[in-house]
């Protein structure tokens, strides 16, 4: 997205910026309003990080939406609300893969994911989402990270950047890293 | 050229089917959430990174369920004199080395301080100071009485009543009852017994399984995990203080005594279980909590919906449906609606019993016309042919 673009978005983002801040000040309605315009957004990106099946993503969630509340302040409006909150989510996804891997959780998850284990009720649509989910899995999370922002979700580096506090170029190589291993494993035949 | 190919391929498959909650996840976390969202004390590492940073030190205000802050609801009161004023409060602060937070409690609220934190609640003339690692539940309070439920850490309480003798206060924790009229105690209450000592005045303690003991000034008392008998504290001289306004240490806990759990801490561990997969388990543990008397109405409605849900999956869905009506009967408002919407989302889409859902669902509408779930439970009804519904569906 070109920044004029950017510009004339933010023009018609008053209603959102005033009902973060309403929610920040503790109006109930408003923090309803909020969760429920941003809640699948959130969700999406958070459940991308961290894998579709993982027990974590609610929470993870929640904390999203709390930290936004407390740290409303601090949105400067350069970006959309939204834009915002995801960048949110992705930091506090990402941490709680690392804090997960270092407590050595992770195979479960990647276990859980779908490598080898049939869903209960296989079709084609979800054999191809576990192959998607087994394909993120085996991607690290900074790389899983950057795919799915910029490939899935249209994120511009720039805005990837801001969210992640990581430089362009950084964000560049791990795309590509990220395409590079994809493109085997789906060429292996999926994820082993 | 395969290789672009498979990572757009990839991203399309994403972008086709992305991962959403459903409305049951969708509405939990809306409650959870607005549960959880009104005082947050985070102190955040200076910029220098001072040693005096304490980030992580939290103040949770919350009510109802102990696996997630509760609700909190703000706004100044001043203790009615006459009777029981719906939506009574009572004030607050909490504070560590840094901070100070202000605000007040309703019925229902807890009111949670990590170690770092203490708190102080006013009810007018009377006053609780709660120790770092607490746990307190408002369960009532009105004109003549004050009721709280200590799950965990230390309060001191200075029980002021305008009207000696009229007004009232309770304590519980989960193995005894300490009732106050006019006094000044600590209570302490670990996961595996509940110690008081008075500095002030005459408590009478209540073990949940046996006989009351009436303890006096410079006195103490331990109610072990059994809940049965009401031993002399080993710290009674301890807990009496030469100048009357501290209460002395109590013994610290064992290390068996720590590792035994609160209904809240099974709750929470079953609910994690079954995002394992870990089915089997988390039923036994749920079955045990919504049989715990010592579990609180939400909780046990929390428990009964959980379990509703893992029975439901297993198809085993009478005794879901036996689950979901267990929820609904303690009456723990948003918890057991939620799982009246749960029960008729079963009947529709599992059991194949669109009466039966239509009468949950409708049941639903009339019991929370403001909840979380009513758009999804008009579309549902209109679904299933409740045509009267269609209208106001989303």
């Amino acid at each position: 997205m070109s920044s004029g673009h950017l510009v004339a978005l933010e023009g018609g983002l008053d209603e959102d910026v005033d009902r973060l801040r309403d929610a920040a000040r503790g109006d109930d309605a408003s923090v309803r309003a909020l969760y429920r315009a941003h809640v699948d957004r959130v969700y999406r990106c958070v459940a991308q990080i961290l894998g579709s099946q993982d027990g974590d993503i609610e929470d993870v969630t929640q904390q999203v939406f709390l930290a936004a509340l407390a740290g409303a302040d601090r949105f400067d409006g350069r970006s959309k609300v939204s834009t915002w909150l995801v960048g949110i989510a992705t930091r506090k996804a990402l941490d709680a893969v690392r804090a997960r891997s270092r407590r050595g959780r992770w195979s479960k998850v990647t276990e859980f994911v779908g490598l080898g284990r049939p869903a209960a009720s296989p079709d084609a649509r979800h054999d191809s989402l576990s192959q998607a989910d087994a394909a993120l899995a085996a991607l690290t999370p900074e790389q899983r990270t950057v795919f799915v922002l910029h490939q899935v979700e249209g994120y511009t580096f720039q805005e990837i950047s801001d969210m992640t506090d990581t430089g362009i170029s950084t964000l560049h190589a791990r795309l590509n890293a990220a395409r590079r291993r994809i493109d085997a494993l789906l060429d292996e035949g999926g994820p082993r | 050229m395969t290789r672009p190919d498979n990572s757009a391929a990839l991203a399309q498959v994403l972008k086709e089917h992305p991962p959403t909650p459903d409305d049951v996840a969708r509405a939990r976390m809306e409650k959870r959430l607005i549960e959880a969202t009104l005082i947050e004390a985070t102190l955040r590492p200076s910029e220098t990174g001072s040693a005096r940073a304490s980030s992580g030190a939290r103040i949770w205000v919350g009510g109802g369920v102990l696996a997630a802050a509760a609700a909190v609801m703000f706004g100044w009161f001043a203790l009615w004199p006459d009777g029981a004023v719906p939506g009574a409060q009572a004030e607050f602060q909490t504070y560590d080395d840094t901070t100070r937070q202000r605000g007040t409690l309703e019925v229902g609220s807890t009111l949670r301080t990590d170690e770092r934190t203490e708190g102080d609640i006013r009810v007018a003339d009377s006053r609780i100071h709660i120790g770092p690692g607490s746990l307190l539940y408002l369960g009532e309070l009105s004109s003549d009485r004050l009721s709280l439920d200590l799950t965990r850490g230390e309060i001191r309480v200075e029980f002021h009543p305008r009207v000696r003798g009229r007004e009232r206060m309770t304590i519980r924790t989960p193995h005894a009852s300490v009732e106050v009229v006019g006094t000044v105690f600590v209570v302490r209450a670990s996961e595996s017994f509940t110690e008081v000592s008075v500095t002030e005045g005459q408590v009478r303690v209540v073990p949940e399984g046996g006989e009351a003991r009436l303890v006096g000034a410079h006195d103490a008392v331990r109610v072990p995990e059994d809940r049965t008998a009401v031993a002399p504290s080993t710290q009674a001289t301890a807990a009496a203080p030469a100048d009357g306004d501290e209460a002395g240490p109590l013994a610290p806990p064992t290390e068996r005594e720590r590792n035994l759990v609160t209904p809240a801490q099974r709750l929470s561990r079953a609910r994690e279980m079954v995002r394992q997969g870990e089915t089997d388990r988390a039923e036994v543990i749920l079955r045990g909590v919504t049989a715990d008397r010592t579990a609180t109405a939400r909780i046990r409605a929390e428990a009964y919906t959980l379990l509703g849900d893992v029975l439901g999956r297993e198809r085993r869905f009478d005794d879901a449906r036996a689950a979901y009506e267990g929820a609904v009967r303690q009456h723990a408002g948003s918890l057991s609606q939620l799982a009246i919407y749960a029960l008729g989302r079963m009947q529709e889409r599992e059991m194949n019993e669109p009466a039966a859902a239509r009468a949950s669902y409708r049941r639903y509408v009339e019991e929370a016309p403001g909840g979380p779930l009513v758009g999804q439970a008009r579309q549902a009804l209109c679904r299933l042919g409740d045509t009267s519904a269609c209208a106001g569906s989303q």
